[in-house]
Parts: C-alpha cells; structure tokens; sequence
C-alpha cells in the first residue's frame, strides 16, 4: 500500500480516498439533508395546526402536496439522514481509527459509495422539477398506490424516487463491506476481537443487519418500477398481482433497517457512558450476545408491522411472539446502560448529557412499542397518531441525540478544536424540551384517534376537542428546529474559532485518541499502535490513573526516525 | 398532558370495553416501569455525579453473579409481555378469526375516495338491481352484529370506526369479512386510515347507529330513492 | 520486509491484509458483496415461487418457454466457468499470457449466452410476450433480465483483466482473477436455480 504524500485540491477534497475526509463529506451531506427534512416537519406541523392557511416560506400546503411532503420526510430523515449520519459518518472516521489502521480496506470503493449517495440525493431532489412532481405514496410506498401513476398522477417522480433509494441501498451496502472487511483484516498488532470497542462492534452490527435485509426491498423495488414503467402486474390485482408482497418485502428489510439506525447509537452511548462516568461498561459479553440475537430476531418480527392488513389472522400470534422476545437483547442492553453508570463519577460534559438524554427518551419508544405491539390493542391504535409518536420517540433519541452524542464527542478529534461548551449545552438542553413538547401530545391525540397522513384535521369536528395540543405540538416543532440552529453556528464556528483541542481531552482509552487532532493522512506516526489492554480499563484498582490507553507505549508522530 | 385517555372517544361495542382494558392494562405496566427507570435516571445524575474523592467502581459484569440479576429482571418483564400477549390474544381471537353468524350483511366499497355501503337483496345479493346502494352513510341496527365484507375498487384503504373499535385494511382484488355490534344509538364517525392518494383526507363516512324502525325505514326510503318512488 | 512503506525516506508500517485462516480483504469482500446478492435473488425467486403455487396456470404460461434455447445456454454458462477456473490457476501458475486465453474464452461464452438469450427475448416479443402481459412474464423478464446484467457487469470485469493478462501486466490485480472467478461462479449459480424454476416446472401446485 502506497501513500500519496502529495494530494491536489480535488483528490483531497473531492474525490477523497481518504477515511477522514470521506466521513466528513456524509457528514455534511446528513447535515444538508436534515435541513430539507426539518423544512418539511415544519410544512407538515404548520398545517396540521393550521389547516389550509399559508405557511411562511412556502404557501398553502394543499392535499396533493401534503402527501409530497410526508413521503420525502419520511424518505429523507430515514435514508439520507439517519443512515449518513449514524452508519456511513461514524464507520469512516471511527473504524479505522480505533482498530488502528491507517485508511478503509478499499479506499477507492468507499469514495465511489459517497459519490453514488451523493447522486441519490441528488436524484432525489430532482424529483420536485419533473412533470407530476415527486413521490406521493407514502415512505412506504404501499402497492397499488405506488404501483402505476393512475393513482396518483405521479409518474417519474416515482421512478426517480424508486431509483434514488436503490442507489442509496446499493451504496451503503458496499460500504458495508469495506467496514467490516477492514475490521476483520487490518486490525493492529494486539487488537483482538475482545479488545475492539463496542462503538466498532455496533457499527459493525449495523453493517451485517443492513447487508442481509436489504435483498427482498430492492428486489421489490425492481418489481416496483417495472410495474410504473413497463405495465407489470406484480402489485396490481386486476394484472393478476398481489399487493400484500410489497408490504412483506418492504417489512422483511424494513425492521431490520430500524436496528441498522439504532445500533450505532447503542454503541456512542455505551462508550461515551464508559468516558463520562470512569467506569468500564457493564456486561460487555453479555451486550455482544444479546446484539447478535437481536440481528437474528430482526429477520422474524416483520409482520407486527401488518396486523391488519388482511393476512391470515392466524400469523399474527407468531409474530407477536418474536415480537416480544426481541424485546429481551433490547431490554438486557438498556439494563447494561443503566449498570454501566450506576457507581460511576459522572462528569456531565455535553456528550454525557446526549447520552443521558437518549436513556430517558428512548424508554419512551420502546414502552410504547409494547401497545403497538399487542395486536389486539393496534386494532384501535395502527394508523394512528400514537404510532407517530412512538416512531418519533424511537428513531429521534437514536438518530438525533445519538448522532449530536457523537458529534459533540468526537468533534475534538475531528477538527482539532471544542465545540462552545454554552452553546452546546443549551443546545442540548433547548432540544430536549422541545423535543418532549411536540411528539408527548401525539400520544394523547392518536389515543383519540387522530389518524396519520390527513392533510386537513379540521375536515375532521370529532378532532377540535384536541386542536389545541396540535397547535402546541407544532409551536414546539418550531422551536425544535430553530435550537438546531444553534448547533449549526456552534458547528461551523468553532472550527475555525474553537478552542485548540488537546491529544485526549476526556483522558479516553480507545485507540482514536491517540492520534493527532487531526489526525493526519495515513493516521499515525511511521509505526502503528500496539494494543496491550482492554478499552474500558477506567478506575481500575491498581493503575496509576482512572484510565487506561489501550496503546499505552504509542509516541505518535514523535517516534520518527 | 399526562391524561393519555383524555379524549378517548366512547366505545359503542361489546368489545370496545375489552380493548380499552387492554390498552389501560398496558399502560399501567410501562407506566410502572417509565417512573422505575426515569427515576433511577435522576437518581444516577445525582448520586453518581463526579464529586472531589469519589471513584467509580471497576465493575465489569462479566461473572454470572453480577449479570444474574439482570436476566431475572428482564425475564419478570418477558413475563409481563407475555400475560399482555394472553389477554391481547384473545381480543384478537375473538375480533379478527372469526366472523359470527348474523343476519345483517352489509358490503362496503372502498375507493378513491369515498365509500358506498351496499345492502342485499332479499336472497343476499349484492350486484342486482333490488340491491340498495347508499353512498358515504352507513345504517347499522343497534344491538346485532354487522357483518361488513370489504374490498377496494382501486388502491388500499382502511375501514376504521373509532368509536366501535374496529379498524380493518380495505384491498383490492379480494373480499374480506370483517364484523362488528353496536350497543348504543347515535351519529359516529368512519374514517379512512391508508393513505390512498390525493383525497385521502377528505375520504370521510357516517355511521348511523338506528333503533330497529329507524333502520327499516331508512332502508325503505333508500330503496324508494334508487327507485323513483315505487 | 514487505509490510513496510518508504515515503520521503521513512519507514511507514502497514498493515498486513490477511486475516484470520488467511482470508484476504478481496475475498472476505466478495463474500460479503455475494452473500448480498443471494438476498436480491432469493426475494425475487421466493416470491415467485409464492406466486406459482397459487397460480397453477403458470405452467400454460412456462411451456411457451424454449427448453432447448435454455438448455444451450446452461452449457455456455457451466462451461465459461469451467474456463474462468483454469485461468485463475494459469495466473497462480504465473501464467498470464495462458489464463488470458482462457479468460477470453470465458468472455465469448458468456457474451453467447446473452446472445441466445437476445434471441429467445425478440421471439417472445413477437408471440406477444411482454413484461405486462401477465405476471408470470413480469417475473420471467425480471429474473431473467437482472441476471443478464450480472453476467454483463462480470464480462465487463473479465475483459478487463484479460486485457491485462494479455500484456502480462496484471501486478497487483493478479488476486483479482480469482475473485472475479468467484463471482461468476455465483451468477452461474444464480442460473441453475432460475432455469428450472422458470422452463422445466411444468406442473404448478395448489388448485
């Protein structure tokens, strides 16, 4: 492997190779990105609190172009947010970094897996300035609706959005296998299995989940544009199709997809929780084993997405069971979560806080997850505001305060400077309460049936008791997303204006901290680190400090020569 | 802001009481368990908080003593998932699995985007003229059990009657039996809970909860209305 | 050494790209890239299949296929990998002007099987097969087609390092015959599943 000394603007910018600068570009692609999305939750809470009036930057959010918006949402949160920002971001510029190598094992593979999200979101945005406009089917897409543009008077829309997804899907396969071929091969002397953090081990979790179930999507995906282009029947009863397949393949790939975004955070909190409280994890076998019963429990709960569909009444009792067996790994890690900083010295630093914050919010989803989950109780609640709620309470604290948890800790690292701790911190606290104050009311209104995906409530008298808790939520959505300002100016400021960062300045022990802030291209000084301990040797009895570096005798740079 | 039922609306079915006590059972359960943990959270910040002399302990949870406790603490809640899953089973069981044998037949049709209710003929005929069509209102006898069969003349949509508890996906290409009694008379509502497309949200109907004669007259003034005053 | 790199004079140490049982990084990475693959394939087959059981007509629809054309083409496919195999031993053998000829052989086989499938897709045309005459053509052209852009993408592959080997300029690509052989044993695979379920099932199930 050869290293190029000399890189020109565009290799080093553009078309990067390398890991660092590969991650940054996902990074802001997830920030752009999230900026669309935050427009369109903004456009979506506006009109549900006030029907049919015209929203500021935008206009009146009609019928036709409330469905628009909904589907790119849902679309563009899940796959061009969560999915850059809690799977491709972190593999890149942690991976190599805390197993100690010096780049990905397929440099050049990695940046073609940008540049083809890059078109992805590209294609996706597109879609807004072809005839009959972008997709209107829902993130879900549900067959007939999606299948042929008599429905809906979307055509290519569909097509680009159909083949958007397709090239994301593609792409963060493939960078799939980079992480985990890296992992598995170019590991530093001493870095066996046992002794690789738990952030790498989840991502890689993330990486196997994804490769598996992506399968059935694209192969319904293919169907998909086939039926919209070609006339196929493979969703469409009266050309002898069956509606329900896509709903099957589409939930195969799409529980899994959900761990995929859950994973990473499992693993930034564990260990930032380890940092902040001086304390090793706790149960980290017993974390292992339970994320690879979760990955295999993943592939067999898809139909609780389904109960009442129409499918066999008696497949339900099946999948209600896995469904709560794969509650146990979850159950078994949060527990460890909690173990982990009981007993601890808890420093609450901003990346602790993220942290923290995503144990109180997350039990929220899971908990509600149980509701939804007893199919006799969907019955009244599927379809509802509650389930926007629970999703909300689930994919934020992961997405969300996963990825800011991530950010705020490894932003030293990454740019050689701290972020403004005040700015940081209100930050965190800001998006907490705003968070809480507009997806708590959700709950309250889908239990009084408030239905998802209606453009116009007060077509609906049966809602005005409980208008004034959507005009709460919204105001609340608002205030969510101006706080996310305040991140951006801390973000973008401090990199230039930040602090100077030192080497470790949480005194961590994995491996990333021992290289320069910055590190440079390459990583390390001319040797790599030798890895002779555990990562969560913190306030071990008998050593020196309350930490432990896991390559204690690396120099760095200055073992030149 | 915590009253989770506040605007509930009334059940009107013999089983709306069965769900609803099944959505409180589970409330009370995860509420237990939301202060258990929200609890010890603040409990954590405070009594853990880096303090001058105070050291975290090395534990590392790695002998079955110290993780024992945590695999019976998560098989108390495996437990508690499967008594809800007993008692949700059999709501389920008794609503989706079978369809009781009753003499109102009532064929619902869905499409983009309203819903006709079709009631037969006197030989239980859906698709013959003495048939009686009635667009966007559905009449239902208080007190008997309805049997709706459903189907789609276009996309997927949802039959869903919030205050009879009773929600049913809608497809295309295929009749499904769903059913339903309602214990008290009055106006309610129908929504439509798929997203079917542009006019989704407009996708509205009325449930008319009737006393027997209301119902029958009713049925004989639609019958007079398709048929020009016969 | 050769885990070693000299830049400006320093001695950079790199890592080594085996792993354990002495998986190299390419290897473990096709693996990973196919095993994906069957999830795709074995998606659009399951579904099939699902179909066909409820759909007993199907098998009307199957004997329209060319059996014969089908068959001809399993040859070409089985025997364009018998080929790749030699080439990748001519290459661990340093051989690469030899593996060039065989892998050149394996590209004209493989470019003959998309042929004699051309032709059995114009045929079907002219009965008035198309994708949208029912499902079970939507699934023939679908299957049928994906996998022709995989043997596509592996011809691509293939005649790319033929055009190295010819030179006898592989170097470092050398691993990479053997792993493109890897794949395309594999899309041979994906075949021998595709072509009985589509052409020789003649009795569909349930009625």
């Amino acid at each position: 492997m050869s290293q190029e000394h000399h890189q020109s603007f565009l290799t080093k910018y553009i078309f990067a190779t390398d890991h660092k600068m590969v991650a940054r570009q996902f990074l802001f692609l997830a920030l752009t990105m999230a900026a669309f999305g935050g427009y369109y939750a903004f456009l979506i809470r506006w009109e549900l609190a006030y029907p049919n009036q015209p929203a500021p930057f935008f206009g009146v959010v009609t019928p036709d172009k409330f469905n628009v918006i909904i589907t790119l949402h849902g679309t563009i949160m899940l796959f061009f947010v969560g999915m850059p920002l809690l799977n491709a971001f972190p593999s890149n510029f942690l991976v190599p970094l805390m197993i100690g190598a010096r780049d990905m094992a397929f440099p050049r593979l990695n940046m073609a897996t940008f540049w083809m999200t890059f078109v992805a979101a590209v294609m996706l945005i597109s879609s807004f300035f072809v005839p009959g406009g972008p997709v209107a089917g829902g993130w879900t897409g549900y067959a007939p609706l999606s299948a042929s543009s008599e429905y809906t008077g979307v055509k290519m829309g569909m097509v680009l959005w159909i083949l958007s997804l397709a090239l994301i899907f593609i792409a963060s396969s493939l960078g799939g296998i980079n992480y985990i071929v890296t992992v598995v091969t170019m590991r530093a002397k001493g870095m066996t299995y046992s002794r690789v953090p738990l952030t790498v081990w989840f991502l890689l979790a993330a990486a196997v989940t994804f490769f598996l179930a992506v399968g059935p999507v694209l192969a319904a995906a293919f169907m998909l544009l086939m039926d919209n282009v070609f006339g196929t029947g493979f969703f469409l009863p009266y050309k002898g199709g069956e509606p329900l397949l896509w709903q099957h393949l589409f939930w195969f790939f799409g529980h899994p997809e959900v761990y995929v975004l859950f994973f990473p955070t499992l693993g930034f909190v564990l260990d930032i929780s380890a940092v902040f409280a001086r304390k090793p994890v706790f149960g980290k076998k017993l974390i292992i084993g339970s994320t690879v019963s979760a990955i295999a429990l993943s592939f067999i709960v898809w139909a609780h997405h389904m109960f009442q569909t129409g499918m066999n009444p008696t497949l339900v009792t099946p999948f209600a069971i896995t469904t709560i067996l794969i509650s146990v790994p979850f159950a078994i890690i949060y527990v460890c979560m909690f173990l982990t900083v009981w007993g601890g010295s808890i420093s609450l630093e901003t990346p602790m806080l993220w942290a923290l914050g995503f144990l109180a919010t997350f039990l929220v989803g899971g908990l509600t997850g149980i509701f939804l989950g007893a199919a006799g109780a969907d019955i009244y609640l599927h379809g509802t505001y509650f389930v926007v709620a629970h999703f909300h309470y689930t994919f934020f604290p992961s997405v969300i305060f996963g990825g800011f948890a991530a950010i705020n800790y490894w932003y030293p690292k990454m740019f050689g400077r701290m972020l403004n701790r005040t700015a940081a911190i209100l930050h965190f606290v800001l998006t907490f309460i705003f968070f809480n104050c507009t997806f708590w009311p959700l709950f309250i209104v889908g239990m009084g049936g408030m239905v998802r995906r209606i453009a116009d409530p007060s077509f609906y008298p049966q809602y005005s008791p409980f208008v004034h808790l959507n005009i709460f939520a919204t105001l609340s959505a608002m205030c969510l997303i101006a706080t996310q300002t305040i991140f951006l100016w801390n973000f973008f400021y401090s990199m230039k204006n930040g602090k100077k960062a030192e080497l470790n300045p949480y005194q961590a022990n994995t491996l990333e901290w021992l290289a320069a802030s910055p590190p440079p291209h390459g990583n390390w000084g001319p040797k790599l680190p030798v890895v002779t301990c555990d990562p969560y040797e913190y306030s071990k009895p008998g050593n020196a400090e309350d930490w432990h570096s896991q390559a204690p005798s690396y120099k760095g740079e200055a073992s030149h020569g | 802001m915590f009253e989770l039922f506040k605007y509930l609306p009334e059940g009107i079915s013999s089983f709306s009481g069965d769900i609803d006590n099944l959505i409180r059972f589970i409330y009370l359960l995860t509420g237990v368990f939301f202060f258990l943990f929200e609890g010890a959270l603040i409990y954590i910040i405070f009594r853990y908080r880096k303090k001058n002399g105070s050291k975290a302990k090395y534990q590392l949870g790695d002998k079955w003593a110290s993780i024992q406790w945590v695999v019976v603490f998560v098989g108390v809640v495996v437990i508690l998932d499967f008594f809800i899953d007993y008692k949700s089973t059999k709501v389920w069981e008794l609503l989706k699995e079978q369809v009781p044998a009753t003499n109102v037949n009532i064929k619902v049709v869905a499409k983009q985007f309203d819903w006709t209710f079709v009631y037969p003929d006197k030989d239980g005929k859906f698709d013959t003229p003495e048939a009686l069509s009635s667009y966007r209102e559905l009449h239902v006898p208080v007190g008997q059990k309805v049997h709706v069969i459903l189907t789609s003349q276009d996309v997927i949509h949802d039959f869903f009657l919030p205050e009879v508890r009773l929600k049913q996906d809608v497809m295309p290409g295929r009749e499904i039996n769903a059913w339903f009694d309602t214990n008290k008379v009055g106006t309610y509502h129908i929504v439509c809970n798929e997203l079917c497309g542009f006019g989704h949200t407009r996708m509205l109907a009325v449930l008319h909860v009737d006393d027997e004669k209301t119902y029958e007259d009713w049925k004989v003034q639609l019958y007079k209305q398709m048929h020009g005053g016969v | 050494m050769d885990n070693v790199t000299v830049v400006d004079h320093v001695e950079y140490e790199v890592e080594d790209y085996t792993g354990p049982a002495g998986t190299t990084a390419g290897r473990l990475g096709v693996w990973i890239l196919i095993s994906s693959e069957i999830t795709i394939f074995a998606g659009l087959l399951g579904s099939y299949i699902l179909f066909r059981l409820f759909h007993p007509e199907w098998a009307e629809e199957s004997s329209h296929l060319n059996i014969v054309l089908g068959t001809i083409n399993t040859m070409l496919l089985l025997t364009s990998n018998f080929f790749m195999m030699k080439a990748s031993t001519a290459v661990e053998q340093d051989d690469q002007k030899k593996s060039a000829k065989l892998m050149l052989v394996t590209v004209a086989l493989g470019f003959a099987f998309l042929v004699v499938k051309g032709f059995e897709y114009a045929a079907e045309f002219s009965h008035g097969e198309f994708p949208s005459k029912n499902a079970f053509w939507s699934f023939y052209f679908l299957l049928t087609g994906l996998h022709g852009t995989h043997i596509l993408g592996g011809l691509v592959a293939i005649t790319i390092l033929w055009v190295k080997a010819k030179k006898n300029a592989l170097g470092e690509l050398k691993g990479r015959v053997a792993l493109t052989g890897l794949y395309w044993s594999f899309v041979e695979v994906v075949w021998i599943f595709l072509f009985p379920l589509l052409y020789l099932l003649r009795e569909g199930g349930a009625k």
